[in-house]
């Protein structure tokens, strides 16, 4: 301990602190072991790296988030083309039944199924380009 | 240059731009004190303190930018060696390895009989510690750490630290008595 004013027991000369001081051993000569440690270094980002590899993240996730909406775009187009939206008793009704666990009918289903089947297809596109 | 003035803040700045040559002298400067605390923590078991004490280093490397200098480095490197030591007590048992032992064959003063004794003394009394003594008093005792630099390193409030150190000592009061000198 190497501040004596903040040893818990009082007395500089306690032999107790005296004795574990002199038992101490002597300093762990190296022997190789930095070399062995700077053998197993991994490679480091340099600060500019990290930077691009941040910025390329970004403008990944960006583009996700763009070809999503566009998916989900298209997919809504597609499926208000078809016609079969329902009308606002029909939806309630639908949530009501979809709520309880009920069969839902595939008139209700088919738009959004659309929209999100067209959103999840272009995600994946993105992510495998 | 800096260097001369404080040589970790030098090292530490170029290590983190990415200098390996500076890393290594950090490497150099600080890996008998953090490999003594591991061999202490894992009683004697050198492989397991080279081991991670290798981790640390490597920890260490790619976290460097995140020591601001708020503490020693020494600390800030002791502490990642105590929390990598406490992962590998997790998903390991204890290790048996006797610490006197270690020291015996690894200390070339050990040919100091009275020296040898002692550490032996010592060592066997510091292992009937309970853990949490025996940690304490290894990293106020061994360490070069200030009461509250010992704290940080192992999380505790520093009051609870003290309290460890009060036990631990009274007890080794008794273990170590017949060390105690004759008045």
């Amino acid at each position: 301990m190497n501040n004596e004013a903040e040893k818990p027991i009082q007395g500089a000369a306690d032999w107790l602190d005296e004795l574990l001081l002199s038992a101490r051993s002597a300093p762990v000569a190296d022997e190789g072991f930095t070399a062995r440690v700077m053998q197993q270094l991994p490679t480091r980002l340099t600060p500019a790296q990290l930077q691009e590899a941040v910025t390329r993240s970004q403008r990944q996730s960006r583009r996700l988030e763009m070809f999503t909406w566009v998916g989900a775009i298209v997919g809504s187009a597609v499926a208000f083309g078809t016609g079969n939206w329902l009308n606002a008793d029909e939806l309630n009704a639908a949530i009501a039944a979809m709520l309880e666990l009920r069969p839902v009918s595939s008139q209700f289903l088919a738009p959004w199924l659309a929209t999100i089947g067209s959103a999840a297809l272009l995600g994946w596109v993105l992510q495998k380009s | 240059m800096t260097l001369a003035v404080n040589p970790d803040a030098a090292l530490c700045e170029l290590a983190s731009a990415g200098d390996t040559k500076a890393f290594a002298a950090l490497v150099l400067l600080h890996q008998g004190a953090v490999r003594n605390q591991l061999r202490r923590l894992a009683q004697g078991d050198l492989a397991l303190a080279d081991d991670l004490a290798q981790e640390t280093f490597i920890q260490a490397w790619q976290h460097l930018a995140e020591f601001k200098g708020q503490s020693k480095l020494a600390s800030w490197l002791y502490r990642i060696a105590y929390n990598r030591f406490l992962m590998h007590r997790r998903s390991q048992p204890a290790s048996t390895a006797n610490q006197a032992l270690a020291d015996c064959i690894t200390d070339p003063s050990s040919n100091d009989a009275h020296r040898s004794a002692l550490r032996l003394d010592v060592t066997a009394a510091m292992g009937q510690l309970p853990e949490t003594e025996r940690i304490a008093m290894i990293h106020c005792y061994y360490l070069d750490l200030t009461n509250e630099e010992a704290a940080q390193v192992l999380g505790l409030p520093p009051g609870t630290l003290k309290s460890q150190l009060f036990r631990g000592k009274a007890r080794l009061r008794e273990l170590l008595a017949a060390w105690a000198p004759t008045t």
